[in-house]
Protein backbone atom coordinates (compact mmCIF):
# COMPACT_ATOMS: atom_id res chain seq x y z
CA UNK A 1 0.00 0.00 0.00
CA UNK A 2 1.23 3.81 -0.58
CA UNK A 3 0.98 3.67 2.94
CA UNK A 4 4.40 2.20 3.07
CA UNK A 5 6.07 4.67 0.83
CA UNK A 6 4.79 7.63 3.86
CA UNK A 7 4.06 10.01 0.87
CA UNK A 8 0.65 11.52 0.10
CA UNK A 9 -1.25 9.90 -2.87
CA UNK A 10 -0.85 12.08 -6.22
CA UNK A 11 -3.57 13.54 -8.17
CA UNK A 12 -4.42 10.75 -10.93
CA UNK A 13 -5.97 10.93 -14.04
CA UNK A 14 -6.32 7.97 -16.49
CA UNK A 15 -7.29 9.02 -19.77
CA UNK A 16 -8.67 6.50 -22.27
CA UNK A 17 -12.02 5.18 -24.60
CA UNK A 18 -15.35 4.84 -23.08
CA UNK A 19 -15.17 1.38 -22.91
CA UNK A 20 -13.15 -1.21 -20.63
CA UNK A 21 -10.34 -2.07 -23.22
CA UNK A 22 -6.94 -1.43 -21.82
CA UNK A 23 -7.55 0.76 -19.24
CA UNK A 24 -9.64 -1.42 -17.13
CA UNK A 25 -7.34 -3.16 -15.35
CA UNK A 26 -5.67 0.52 -13.52
CA UNK A 27 -9.58 1.86 -13.02
CA UNK A 28 -10.34 -0.96 -11.22
CA UNK A 29 -7.29 -1.31 -9.42
CA UNK A 30 -7.41 1.95 -8.13
CA UNK A 31 -11.13 1.96 -7.41
CA UNK A 32 -10.91 -1.51 -5.43
CA UNK A 33 -7.87 -0.20 -3.37
CA UNK A 34 -10.08 3.32 -2.69
CA UNK A 35 -7.63 5.52 -4.44
CA UNK A 36 -9.03 8.42 -6.00
CA UNK A 37 -8.62 9.58 -9.58
CA UNK A 38 -10.34 11.54 -12.74
CA UNK A 39 -11.59 8.24 -14.99
CA UNK A 40 -11.06 10.53 -18.53
CA UNK A 41 -13.29 9.11 -21.47
CA UNK A 42 -12.90 10.47 -24.93
CA UNK A 43 -13.81 9.33 -28.13
CA UNK A 44 -11.83 8.74 -31.28
CA UNK A 45 -12.04 12.37 -32.62
CA UNK A 46 -11.01 13.82 -29.34
CA UNK A 47 -8.12 11.29 -29.21
CA UNK A 48 -7.41 12.01 -32.86
CA UNK A 49 -7.24 15.98 -31.86
CA UNK A 50 -4.73 15.47 -29.26
CA UNK A 51 -2.22 12.90 -30.95
CA UNK A 52 -2.51 14.62 -34.02
CA UNK A 53 -1.33 17.96 -31.51
CA UNK A 54 1.25 15.88 -30.28
CA UNK A 55 -0.19 15.75 -26.56
CA UNK A 56 0.54 11.83 -26.17
CA UNK A 57 3.81 10.57 -25.08
CA UNK A 58 3.48 7.39 -27.44
CA UNK A 59 0.64 8.90 -29.99
CA UNK A 60 -1.97 6.14 -27.69
CA UNK A 61 -3.97 5.71 -24.87
CA UNK A 62 -4.59 4.95 -21.99
CA UNK A 63 -2.11 7.41 -20.43
CA UNK A 64 -2.43 7.91 -16.63
CA UNK A 65 -1.55 11.97 -15.51
CA UNK A 66 0.37 11.45 -12.18
CA UNK A 67 0.65 15.63 -10.93
CA UNK A 68 -0.30 16.49 -14.01
CA UNK A 69 2.81 14.21 -15.81
CA UNK A 70 1.62 12.23 -18.01
CA UNK A 71 2.90 8.49 -19.05
CA UNK A 72 1.83 6.10 -20.99
CA UNK A 73 1.93 1.96 -21.70
CA UNK A 74 -0.80 0.22 -20.42
CA UNK A 75 1.31 -2.48 -18.23
CA UNK A 76 2.88 0.09 -16.61
CA UNK A 77 -0.32 2.34 -16.12
CA UNK A 78 -1.64 -1.08 -14.20
CA UNK A 79 1.30 -1.80 -12.49
CA UNK A 80 1.91 1.52 -10.91
CA UNK A 81 -1.67 1.32 -10.17
CA UNK A 82 -1.47 -1.73 -8.25
CA UNK A 83 1.55 -0.66 -6.41
CA UNK A 84 -0.47 1.99 -5.12
CA UNK A 85 -3.97 -0.11 -4.37
CA UNK A 86 -1.97 -2.74 -2.66
CA UNK A 87 -2.51 -5.39 -5.31
CA UNK A 88 0.59 -5.53 -6.87
CA UNK A 89 2.83 -7.53 -4.28
CA UNK A 90 5.99 -6.50 -2.22
CA UNK A 91 7.56 -8.95 -2.96
CA UNK A 92 10.03 -9.59 -5.96
CA UNK A 93 9.26 -13.71 -6.67
CA UNK A 94 5.18 -12.99 -6.24
CA UNK A 95 5.21 -9.62 -8.27
CA UNK A 96 7.32 -11.55 -11.06
CA UNK A 97 4.95 -14.08 -11.25
CA UNK A 98 2.23 -11.59 -11.49
CA UNK A 99 4.07 -9.86 -14.00
CA UNK A 100 4.83 -12.92 -16.11
CA UNK A 101 0.67 -13.38 -16.25
CA UNK A 102 -0.07 -9.84 -17.30
CA UNK A 103 2.69 -9.67 -19.88
CA UNK A 104 1.26 -13.13 -21.40
CA UNK A 105 -2.28 -11.88 -21.45
CA UNK A 106 -1.17 -8.59 -23.47
CA UNK A 107 0.53 -11.00 -25.71
CA UNK A 108 -2.74 -12.53 -26.34
CA UNK A 109 -4.27 -9.29 -26.78
CA UNK A 110 -1.82 -7.91 -29.06
CA UNK A 111 -2.57 -10.66 -31.45
CA UNK A 112 -6.22 -9.92 -31.46
CA UNK A 113 -5.46 -6.19 -31.69
CA UNK A 114 -3.20 -7.15 -35.06
CA UNK A 115 -6.34 -8.41 -36.70
CA UNK A 116 -7.86 -4.75 -36.27
CA UNK A 117 -4.56 -2.90 -37.96
CA UNK A 118 -5.64 -2.35 -41.57
CA UNK A 119 -3.91 -3.79 -44.20
CA UNK A 120 -3.78 -7.40 -41.62
CA UNK A 121 -5.95 -9.16 -44.69
CA UNK A 122 -8.90 -10.44 -44.25
CA UNK A 123 -9.95 -9.62 -40.83
CA UNK A 124 -12.44 -12.71 -40.24
CA UNK A 125 -10.32 -14.92 -41.60
CA UNK A 126 -7.49 -14.18 -39.57
CA UNK A 127 -9.61 -14.07 -36.74
CA UNK A 128 -10.68 -17.87 -37.27
CA UNK A 129 -7.54 -19.11 -37.75
CA UNK A 130 -6.50 -17.55 -34.28
CA UNK A 131 -9.32 -19.17 -32.59
CA UNK A 132 -8.89 -22.37 -34.42
CA UNK A 133 -5.10 -22.45 -32.52
CA UNK A 134 -3.13 -19.99 -31.28
CA UNK A 135 -5.60 -18.30 -28.84
CA UNK A 136 -6.30 -21.63 -27.52
CA UNK A 137 -2.88 -22.24 -27.40
CA UNK A 138 -1.67 -19.33 -25.68
CA UNK A 139 -4.45 -19.53 -22.71
CA UNK A 140 -3.78 -22.87 -21.67
CA UNK A 141 -0.74 -22.20 -21.41
CA UNK A 142 -1.82 -18.98 -19.37
CA UNK A 143 -3.72 -21.32 -17.30
CA UNK A 144 -1.52 -23.83 -16.25
CA UNK A 145 0.52 -21.38 -14.86
CA UNK A 146 -1.95 -20.09 -12.37
CA UNK A 147 -1.34 -21.68 -9.10
CA UNK A 148 -4.97 -22.54 -7.82
CA UNK A 149 -4.29 -21.69 -4.08
CA UNK A 150 -7.25 -19.77 -4.30
CA UNK A 151 -9.88 -18.59 -6.89
CA UNK A 152 -7.30 -15.58 -7.52
CA UNK A 153 -4.19 -16.04 -10.45
CA UNK A 154 -1.03 -15.69 -7.62
CA UNK A 155 -1.38 -16.23 -3.75
CA UNK A 156 -4.22 -15.35 -2.20
CA UNK A 157 -5.82 -12.02 -2.89
CA UNK A 158 -6.78 -10.28 -5.77
CA UNK A 159 -3.56 -8.77 -7.61
CA UNK A 160 -3.59 -7.19 -10.89
CA UNK A 161 -2.89 -10.29 -12.89
CA UNK A 162 -6.73 -10.74 -12.10
CA UNK A 163 -8.11 -7.92 -13.30
CA UNK A 164 -5.79 -8.41 -16.63
CA UNK A 165 -7.49 -11.55 -16.63
CA UNK A 166 -10.56 -9.99 -16.07
CA UNK A 167 -10.32 -7.92 -18.87
CA UNK A 168 -9.02 -10.72 -21.42
CA UNK A 169 -12.06 -12.16 -20.98
CA UNK A 170 -14.29 -8.55 -21.30
CA UNK A 171 -12.54 -8.62 -25.16
CA UNK A 172 -13.37 -12.13 -25.95
CA UNK A 173 -17.03 -11.70 -24.27
CA UNK A 174 -17.95 -8.17 -25.81
CA UNK A 175 -18.10 -8.94 -29.13
CA UNK A 176 -15.07 -6.43 -29.79
CA UNK A 177 -13.30 -8.11 -32.20
CA UNK A 178 -16.04 -11.07 -33.91
CA UNK A 179 -16.31 -13.68 -34.43
CA UNK A 180 -13.39 -14.15 -31.29
CA UNK A 181 -15.61 -14.94 -28.64
CA UNK A 182 -15.40 -16.88 -25.08
CA UNK A 183 -15.13 -20.21 -26.39
CA UNK A 184 -11.59 -19.69 -26.79
CA UNK A 185 -10.94 -19.97 -23.03
CA UNK A 186 -12.79 -23.56 -22.68
CA UNK A 187 -10.62 -25.23 -20.83
CA UNK A 188 -9.16 -22.89 -18.94
CA UNK A 189 -10.64 -23.50 -15.52
CA UNK A 190 -8.17 -21.18 -13.64
CA UNK A 191 -8.60 -18.45 -15.70
CA UNK A 192 -12.03 -18.41 -16.07
CA UNK A 193 -12.00 -19.11 -11.97
CA UNK A 194 -9.71 -16.00 -11.85
CA UNK A 195 -12.21 -13.40 -14.09
CA UNK A 196 -15.41 -14.56 -12.16
CA UNK A 197 -13.58 -14.26 -8.76
CA UNK A 198 -13.29 -10.15 -10.17
CA UNK A 199 -16.35 -9.95 -11.56
CA UNK A 200 -18.15 -10.89 -8.13
CA UNK A 201 -15.49 -8.19 -5.94
CA UNK A 202 -18.13 -5.69 -4.31
CA UNK A 203 -15.85 -3.25 -5.51
CA UNK A 204 -16.18 -4.52 -8.78
CA UNK A 205 -19.89 -4.69 -8.72
CA UNK A 206 -20.09 -1.15 -7.25
CA UNK A 207 -17.89 0.49 -10.53
CA UNK A 208 -20.05 -1.23 -12.66
CA UNK A 209 -23.16 -0.24 -10.99
CA UNK A 210 -22.06 3.12 -11.38
CA UNK A 211 -20.65 2.51 -15.46
CA UNK A 212 -23.62 1.04 -17.07
CA UNK B 1 18.74 -2.96 -2.92
CA UNK B 2 16.54 -5.13 -1.45
CA UNK B 3 16.67 -3.55 1.92
CA UNK B 4 14.85 -6.43 4.17
CA UNK B 5 16.43 -9.40 5.34
CA UNK B 6 16.50 -11.54 2.16
CA UNK B 7 18.13 -14.80 1.52
CA UNK B 8 18.94 -14.67 -2.17
CA UNK B 9 17.34 -17.15 -4.31
CA UNK B 10 19.84 -19.84 -6.43
CA UNK B 11 18.93 -18.41 -9.63
CA UNK B 12 19.75 -19.66 -13.57
CA UNK B 13 18.85 -17.56 -16.73
CA UNK B 14 18.35 -20.04 -19.44
CA UNK B 15 18.94 -18.74 -22.97
CA UNK B 16 20.79 -19.28 -26.49
CA UNK B 17 24.39 -18.67 -26.61
CA UNK B 18 24.08 -14.90 -27.76
CA UNK B 19 23.10 -11.50 -26.58
CA UNK B 20 19.19 -10.72 -27.36
CA UNK B 21 16.42 -10.91 -24.55
CA UNK B 22 18.57 -12.10 -22.33
CA UNK B 23 21.60 -9.95 -22.04
CA UNK B 24 19.44 -7.16 -19.87
CA UNK B 25 18.48 -9.68 -17.34
CA UNK B 26 22.28 -11.02 -17.19
CA UNK B 27 23.92 -7.73 -16.87
CA UNK B 28 21.29 -6.58 -14.24
CA UNK B 29 22.06 -9.03 -11.84
CA UNK B 30 25.81 -9.08 -13.09
CA UNK B 31 26.72 -5.14 -12.24
CA UNK B 32 24.24 -5.88 -9.06
CA UNK B 33 26.89 -8.60 -8.22
CA UNK B 34 24.02 -10.78 -7.97
CA UNK B 35 25.43 -14.62 -8.37
CA UNK B 36 23.68 -16.53 -11.00
CA UNK B 37 23.74 -19.75 -13.51
CA UNK B 38 23.95 -18.43 -16.89
CA UNK B 39 22.98 -21.44 -18.73
CA UNK B 40 23.03 -21.39 -22.92
CA UNK B 41 21.63 -23.95 -24.76
CA UNK B 42 21.61 -24.31 -28.68
CA UNK B 43 19.06 -24.39 -30.42
CA UNK B 44 18.37 -28.17 -30.86
CA UNK B 45 18.67 -28.62 -27.26
CA UNK B 46 15.77 -26.07 -26.88
CA UNK B 47 13.89 -27.63 -29.31
CA UNK B 48 14.28 -30.90 -27.44
CA UNK B 49 13.46 -29.63 -24.42
CA UNK B 50 10.49 -27.57 -25.61
CA UNK B 51 8.94 -30.86 -26.93
CA UNK B 52 9.00 -32.38 -23.43
CA UNK B 53 6.95 -29.40 -22.17
CA UNK B 54 10.07 -28.15 -20.35
CA UNK B 55 9.44 -24.56 -20.56
CA UNK B 56 6.39 -22.70 -19.37
CA UNK B 57 5.47 -21.09 -22.89
CA UNK B 58 7.85 -22.82 -25.08
CA UNK B 59 9.88 -20.00 -25.12
CA UNK B 60 13.14 -18.43 -24.02
CA UNK B 61 14.73 -16.43 -22.11
CA UNK B 62 13.33 -18.27 -18.69
CA UNK B 63 14.50 -17.93 -15.54
CA UNK B 64 14.66 -20.09 -12.95
CA UNK B 65 14.29 -19.20 -8.90
CA UNK B 66 15.35 -22.19 -6.38
CA UNK B 67 14.10 -23.87 -8.96
CA UNK B 68 11.03 -23.14 -10.37
CA UNK B 69 10.81 -21.21 -13.79
CA UNK B 70 9.49 -18.47 -15.21
CA UNK B 71 9.30 -16.58 -18.60
CA UNK B 72 8.85 -13.68 -19.81
CA UNK B 73 11.99 -11.92 -20.62
CA UNK B 74 10.53 -7.75 -19.42
CA UNK B 75 8.91 -9.48 -16.35
CA UNK B 76 12.61 -10.84 -15.73
CA UNK B 77 14.52 -7.85 -15.90
CA UNK B 78 12.26 -6.07 -13.76
CA UNK B 79 13.06 -9.05 -10.77
CA UNK B 80 16.58 -8.89 -11.81
CA UNK B 81 16.57 -5.06 -11.28
CA UNK B 82 14.98 -5.34 -7.77
CA UNK B 83 17.27 -7.93 -6.81
CA UNK B 84 20.33 -5.62 -7.94
CA UNK B 85 19.09 -2.19 -6.96
CA UNK B 86 18.74 -1.32 -10.99
CA UNK B 87 14.77 -1.20 -10.18
CA UNK B 88 13.73 2.09 -8.49
CA UNK B 89 11.63 1.75 -5.44
CA UNK B 90 9.55 4.72 -5.32
CA UNK B 91 6.58 3.91 -7.13
CA UNK B 92 6.44 7.09 -10.07
CA UNK B 93 10.08 6.30 -10.80
CA UNK B 94 9.59 2.52 -11.38
CA UNK B 95 6.61 4.14 -13.83
CA UNK B 96 8.80 5.65 -15.77
CA UNK B 97 11.31 2.89 -15.90
CA UNK B 98 8.58 0.53 -17.14
CA UNK B 99 7.01 3.14 -19.76
CA UNK B 100 10.58 3.03 -21.07
CA UNK B 101 11.22 -0.75 -21.35
CA UNK B 102 8.05 -1.47 -22.40
CA UNK B 103 8.21 0.85 -25.24
CA UNK B 104 11.26 -0.54 -25.98
CA UNK B 105 9.67 -4.30 -25.77
CA UNK B 106 8.09 -2.99 -28.90
CA UNK B 107 10.51 -2.09 -30.69
CA UNK B 108 11.80 -5.61 -30.21
CA UNK B 109 8.51 -6.95 -30.58
CA UNK B 110 8.30 -5.55 -34.28
CA UNK B 111 11.55 -6.75 -35.74
CA UNK B 112 11.05 -10.34 -34.37
CA UNK B 113 8.09 -10.17 -36.56
CA UNK B 114 10.13 -10.21 -39.31
CA UNK B 115 11.84 -13.18 -38.68
CA UNK B 116 9.02 -15.20 -39.68
CA UNK B 117 8.72 -13.69 -43.16
CA UNK B 118 11.13 -14.74 -46.49
CA UNK B 119 11.80 -12.91 -49.01
CA UNK B 120 10.10 -10.15 -50.56
CA UNK B 121 7.68 -10.05 -48.06
CA UNK B 122 10.29 -9.82 -45.50
CA UNK B 123 11.95 -7.36 -47.32
CA UNK B 124 9.48 -5.19 -47.63
CA UNK B 125 8.64 -5.28 -43.67
CA UNK B 126 11.79 -4.48 -43.08
CA UNK B 127 12.74 -1.76 -45.19
CA UNK B 128 9.23 -0.06 -43.59
CA UNK B 129 10.21 -0.35 -39.94
CA UNK B 130 13.86 1.22 -41.14
CA UNK B 131 13.41 3.80 -43.23
CA UNK B 132 9.68 5.07 -41.58
CA UNK B 133 8.62 3.09 -38.26
CA UNK B 134 11.36 2.43 -35.83
CA UNK B 135 12.90 6.06 -36.20
CA UNK B 136 9.77 7.14 -35.53
CA UNK B 137 9.19 5.18 -32.03
CA UNK B 138 12.61 5.15 -31.20
CA UNK B 139 12.49 9.16 -31.30
CA UNK B 140 9.28 9.29 -29.25
CA UNK B 141 11.50 7.30 -26.63
CA UNK B 142 14.10 9.34 -26.84
CA UNK B 143 11.71 12.14 -25.90
CA UNK B 144 10.33 10.45 -23.04
CA UNK B 145 14.22 10.18 -21.51
CA UNK B 146 14.71 12.77 -18.38
CA UNK B 147 18.07 14.32 -19.80
CA UNK B 148 19.09 14.95 -15.97
CA UNK B 149 22.17 12.48 -16.35
CA UNK B 150 23.81 10.09 -19.07
CA UNK B 151 20.93 7.76 -17.85
CA UNK B 152 17.58 7.48 -19.09
CA UNK B 153 15.41 7.92 -15.57
CA UNK B 154 17.05 9.73 -12.92
CA UNK B 155 20.48 9.45 -12.45
CA UNK B 156 21.88 6.14 -11.64
CA UNK B 157 21.65 3.34 -13.92
CA UNK B 158 18.72 1.26 -13.91
CA UNK B 159 16.77 -1.40 -16.14
CA UNK B 160 15.30 1.09 -18.56
CA UNK B 161 19.26 1.55 -19.50
CA UNK B 162 20.06 -1.93 -19.99
CA UNK B 163 17.10 -2.12 -22.17
CA UNK B 164 17.96 0.67 -24.60
CA UNK B 165 21.65 -0.95 -24.58
CA UNK B 166 19.93 -4.35 -25.21
CA UNK B 167 17.53 -2.57 -28.05
CA UNK B 168 20.73 -1.16 -29.58
CA UNK B 169 22.56 -4.34 -29.66
CA UNK B 170 20.46 -5.99 -31.62
CA UNK B 171 19.44 -3.54 -33.99
CA UNK B 172 23.28 -3.15 -34.43
CA UNK B 173 24.13 -6.69 -34.45
CA UNK B 174 22.87 -7.96 -37.63
CA UNK B 175 19.71 -9.77 -36.37
CA UNK B 176 17.64 -8.74 -37.84
CA UNK B 177 20.05 -8.51 -41.26
CA UNK B 178 20.07 -5.06 -43.28
CA UNK B 179 17.96 -2.83 -43.87
CA UNK B 180 17.43 -2.66 -40.20
CA UNK B 181 20.33 -1.40 -38.58
CA UNK B 182 21.00 0.82 -35.44
CA UNK B 183 21.22 4.01 -37.53
CA UNK B 184 17.58 4.13 -37.11
CA UNK B 185 18.77 5.62 -33.57
CA UNK B 186 20.68 7.89 -35.17
CA UNK B 187 17.73 10.93 -34.23
CA UNK B 188 18.01 9.75 -30.75
CA UNK B 189 20.75 11.58 -28.83
CA UNK B 190 19.77 10.49 -25.09
CA UNK B 191 19.12 6.85 -26.19
CA UNK B 192 22.71 7.01 -27.67
CA UNK B 193 23.65 8.32 -24.22
CA UNK B 194 21.97 5.70 -22.36
CA UNK B 195 23.50 2.93 -24.12
CA UNK B 196 26.76 4.33 -23.94
CA UNK B 197 26.50 4.98 -20.48
CA UNK B 198 25.50 1.26 -20.45
CA UNK B 199 28.60 -0.01 -22.36
CA UNK B 200 31.17 1.95 -20.70
CA UNK B 201 30.04 0.86 -17.03
CA UNK B 202 33.31 -1.32 -15.54
CA UNK B 203 30.91 -4.29 -14.94
CA UNK B 204 29.84 -4.28 -18.32
CA UNK B 205 33.13 -3.81 -19.90
CA UNK B 206 34.17 -6.62 -17.58
CA UNK B 207 31.14 -9.24 -18.71
CA UNK B 208 31.88 -8.50 -21.93
CA UNK B 209 35.46 -9.08 -22.01
CA UNK B 210 34.32 -12.69 -20.38
CA UNK B 211 32.17 -13.13 -23.20
CA UNK B 212 33.91 -12.24 -26.24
Amino acid sequence: YMGQFNVTMPALKITYFPFPGRAEAARLALYIGGIDFEDERIGFEEFGKRKAAGELPFGSIPVISVDGKMVAQSQSIHRYCGKLSGLYPEDPFQALLVDEICDACEEVICMIVATMKPGSGDQTENRIKLMEGPLPAALKKIDARLEGKSNFAIGTTITTADLVIYSLKVLMSTNMAPPINISVMDGCDKLLTSAQAVTDHPKVMEWYEKHK
Amino acid sequence: RVRRTFIMPALKITYFPIAGRAEATRLALYIGGVDFEDERITPQEFGEKKAAGAFPFGSLPVISVDGKMVAQSVAMLRYAGKLSGLYPEDPFQALLVDEICDACEEVVVMCVATMKMSGEEQLAARTKLAEATLPAILQKIDARLEGKSDFAIGTTISTADLMIYAVKSMLGGGVPKVPITDAVMDGCPKLLKAAKAVADHPKVMEWNEKHK
